[in-house]
């Protein structure tokens, strides 16, 4: 492997597999309840029978105290799809170290752990430019390929908004399951990531995100007067930057994550923030310890 | 207004690489950064307008050039018509008299003089110097010629006023002195000029009377209070005060003994007149005295209006006689009052504690001079006290010192003298009375060790039967009490020319408190790094502090 998968880094993912398993206590295969209703175990809802359901399903308790006969539900197992979102636009390689890196070894990790839990894995880069996505398959044999297959994705300056991206993905079709979008939520405009959340969950996806930033984003840097040029659509802005003019800026930061933060919190999206200077595999220890990225 | 300097004009050429390293530098750094989402966000401020940004660069290469201009004019030396006059030296003498403590009503002529004399220390230019002199009664140099004005306002700071009167002249010969000692020098006097009227011809040529504010002389006090003894009755004493006003006066002085009132004296003065009052009584025991003039709301000087003087308690002299009685003698003593006397037929070894005087004659005589007065009667021999060479057969009494307090009221010219001893006085001896250049009195008596010789026996002569003897015996024993003209019987008062407050000079010669500038004084260079480091200090914050609020 390159130095983007380091063998340590890899070898730490089975660790992290380890734990992610104590977590889970011990399914065998893939136990994710399925919205659709069918021969699981676990019971789920009753509904009126109907000429032709199984006669196994109708609950005879029922039928002797009420005199309906009423089919019990269970809820059918079947294995996930774990959509892997990867935001290629060009200000995930902004910063020193890139912000990508980061993003691509979260997203091996988090692919490694689904293929462990017999889940599907799949990645879905999103960029202004056409990429080929990783077509979710299960099995661990699919890991090695996969690292290589992100070790080439890149990013692409140009034009393009989180929705759009997202919007594109979606036009594919892709199974629904468990979508966990890694990017820096930096959209085009303010509404640009809630608009693309929306329609993540509109499709019903189960959404977890992952906000990656670099510390010299959070603050303005040095005062003075500079001319500053995204890197995505190379537009300009001049200012003259002071102490007021920063802590605006942190400001304006703060109060979109915070916004960020609330709508998650509202919609149960797991959100897991995390700067590009911190080790992958503690972020990823950090998203089983805390929750909702490891079912 | 003159460059010292001019060629460091050639300097001002690094204004072009200043312009061009100015605008290579402030033209605008790019910065990719991953999102413009939050620069956006932030409020459009009016500095932020391209105008603004335009406008504030260009003033900030104006100041920075500005202060470029202003160093240059420091290095070239700009030097005002001020700086271009020759080195001056002054002797300042300040004059710290009681005068001085006049208020009008604040501050005091004394803090006023204080900080004109400052002043003029802080217009000093490297190459000036300045000596100060105080006025005091014997005349003090404060501080010799220097030109560091650290060292002179601190010797400045250490001048204080006195509460008596001074002349100025010996302080004036003194400045006129120091300034012979450099050529050019000037004399500068702070004070309210309130001198003795001889003392303005005292004021060397030329020199600058830098006067106060001085105001009315409104002002009424004390020039007088004493108290002293009669010498002829040592109980008996009296105390004097005199009141002098600059005007008509009406008021009263409160007169205290150990604290408790003794009299309220109305006082009132006609313009020119003083008023004088005195008390007497007669005590043994000591007591003080205290007056407090009650003055006008206006009066200016404060330190004449209260005195207090101390009358010492007497105490009776002791004396030792030596020799066989002297009946004469004895009677003699034996009337002066507050005298106690003992004898003894030959010298001690010791004399007994608290003696202030013996008396002997004839043979019993002191080998040294006693640690004692010693009053010697008609020595048979010579000794310390000169040398006899014979015997005068009816010798007159032809010479007299009669500004001797010993012969005051004696009329010693009258005594018949039978036979006197012809004496040789000892070296330094003073002879009061003498016969034909024969010292008949002679002796030490104003210094110490006292002694004195009556070179002739009182009983060959019709001394003891003339009021001579007692008259001269009580003189003898009235000199051994503390004189009553010193010591705390007087009150120690500014005195009538300062109580009077008017000066003999004023606002003469060309000086005036207002002649000296308010400030100090500074060359131009010192004044275009301050400008130039006062247009720095606003650029900085204007620009590269970057404020936008």
């Amino acid at each position: 492997m390159t130095e983007l998968f380091a063998p340590a880094f890899l070898r730490k993912l089975e660790g992290l597999h380890l734990l992610a398993r104590q977590i889970a206590r011990g399914r065998m295969r893939a136990e994710r309840r399925s919205v659709r209703r069918g021969s699981g175990l676990e019971f789920a809802d009753y509904r009126p029978f109907s000429p032709g359901d199984d006669l196994r399903g109708i609950d005879w308790r029922v039928y002797a105290r009420h005199r309906h006969l009423l089919l019990k539900l269970f809820e059918e197992e079947e294995d996930l799809h774990v959509h892997l979102l990867l935001d290629c636009t060009a200000s995930m390689q902004w910063g020193d170290p890139p912000k990508f890196d980061l993003a691509r070894r979260l997203a091996a990790g988090l692919a490694y752990l689904a293929l462990a839990n017999l889940d599907r894995a799949g990645i879905g880069p999103l960029g202004p430019h056409a990429q080929r996505p990783w077509t979710p398959s299960r099995g661990r044999a699919h890991f090695l390929p996969l690292l290589r297959y992100l070790e080439g994705c890149t990013t692409a300056a140009g034009p393009g908004e989180l929705s759009a991206n997202v919007t594109r993905w979606l036009a594919t079709r892709p199974r629904r399951g468990l979508v966990l979008w890694i990017t820096d939520a930096w959209g085009a405009t303010a509404e640009d990531a809630f608009l693309a959340l929306d329609r993540l969950r509109y499709a019903r996806h189960e959404i977890a995100l992952v906000q990656i930033r670099h510390p010299d984003e959070l603050a303005a840097g040095e005062l003075g007067e500079f001319e500053y040029e995204e890197v995505e659509t190379g537009a300009t802005k001049t200012m003259i930057v002071d102490r007021a003019a920063a802590a605006a800026y942190a400001q304006a930061v703060r109060a979109y994550e915070e916004e960020l933060t609330r709508y998650c919190h509202r919609h149960g999206i797991p959100l897991l923030q995390a700067l590009a200077t911190e080790p992958a595999e503690e972020i990823l220890r950090r998203s089983l310890l805390e929750g909702g990225f490891v079912r | 207004m003159t460059f010292l300097f001019a060629p460091a004009a050639w300097l001002g050429l690094l204004a072009l690489p200043i312009v061009a390293f100015y605008l290579l530098k402030t033209r605008q750094r790019r910065r990719p950064v991953s999102t413009l989402l939050f620069w956006e966000q932030l409020k459009p401020r009016l500095e932020n307008s391209p105008f603004w940004r335009k406008l504030r660069r260009w003033l900030s290469l104006a100041a920075q050039l500005l202060i470029f201009a202003l160093l240059l004019a420091a290095l070239a030396r700009p030097a005002f018509d001020w700086e271009q006059h020759p080195p001056r030296r002054t002797v300042a003498v300040i004059d710290p008299s009681a005068s001085m403590q006049a208020r009008h009503p604040s501050p005091s002529r004394w803090e006023e003089a204080s900080a004109n004399l400052r002043r003029s220390i802080a217009q000093l230019r490297v190459e000036d110097e300045m000596a100060i002199v105080s006025a005091e009664d014997p005349p003090r140099i404060i501080h010799g010629w220097s030109s560091s004005q650290r060292e002179l306002r601190e010797a400045a700071a250490a001048l204080e006023v006195r509460s008596t009167a001074t002349h100025p002249g010996a302080a004036l010969e003194l400045a006129a002195q120091l300034a012979a000692l450099r050529e050019g020098a000037e004399v500068a006097v702070f004070s309210d000029a309130v001198w003795p009227p001889d003392a303005k011809e005292t004021l060397p040529p030329g020199a600058l009377l830098y006067g106060v504010d001085a105001g009315p002389p409104q002002n009424a006090g004390l020039t007088l209070f004493a108290i002293r003894r009669s010498p002829v009755a040592p109980g008996d004493w009296q105390l004097d005060a005199e009141v002098t006003a600059t005007d008509r006066f009406s008021g009263t002085l409160e007169l205290r003994r150990d604290g408790e009132p003794m009299d309220l004296a109305p006082v009132g003065i006609e313009p020119g007149r003083l008023w004088q009052k005195s008390w007497r009584g007669s005590t043994e025991a000591g007591a003080v005295f205290t007056a407090v003039l009650k003055a006008d709301p206006g009066d200016r000087l404060a330190i004449d209006n209260e005195a207090t003087a101390r009358l010492e308690a007497l105490r009776p002299v002791r004396i030792l006689l030596v020799g066989p009685a002297d009946p004469f003698l004895e009677a003699v003593l034996d009337a002066v009052p507050l005298v106690q006397w003992s004898r003894v037929d030959a010298f001690p070894p010791a004399l007994p504690h608290g003696t202030d005087l013996v008396i002997t004659r004839g043979e019993n005589l002191p080998a040294e001079p006693p640690s004692v007065a010693t009053l010697l009667l008609h020595p048979d021999r010579s000794g310390f006290w000169g040398e006899r060479r014979g015997t005068l057969k009816e010798a007159p009494v032809t010479d007299l010192r009669k500004m001797s307090r010993l012969l005051r009221h004696t009329g010693f010219a009258q005594v018949a003298i039978d036979e006197a001893g012809e004496w040789q006085a000892a070296p330094g001896s003073e002879t009061i009375a003498a016969s034909l250049e024969h010292p008949l009195i002679f002796g030490q008596w104003d210094r110490a060790p006292r002694w004195l010789v009556l070179g002739f026996d009182p009983a060959k002569s019709d001394l003891p039967l003339r009021t001579a003897f007692p008259v001269f015996m009580g003189n003898l024993l009235q000199s051994l009490r503390p004189d009553p003209a010193t010591g705390a019987g007087a009150a120690r008062l500014p005195g009538r020319v300062e109580s009077e407050l008017q000066p003999v000079a004023r606002g003469v010669e060309g000086g005036e408190s207002g002649a000296i500038a308010r400030w100090p004084v500074f060359p131009g260079w010192w004044w275009a790094l301050l400008i130039a480091a006062a247009l720095l200090m606003l650029e900085w914050w204007s620009y590269h502090r970057r404020i936008t609020d």
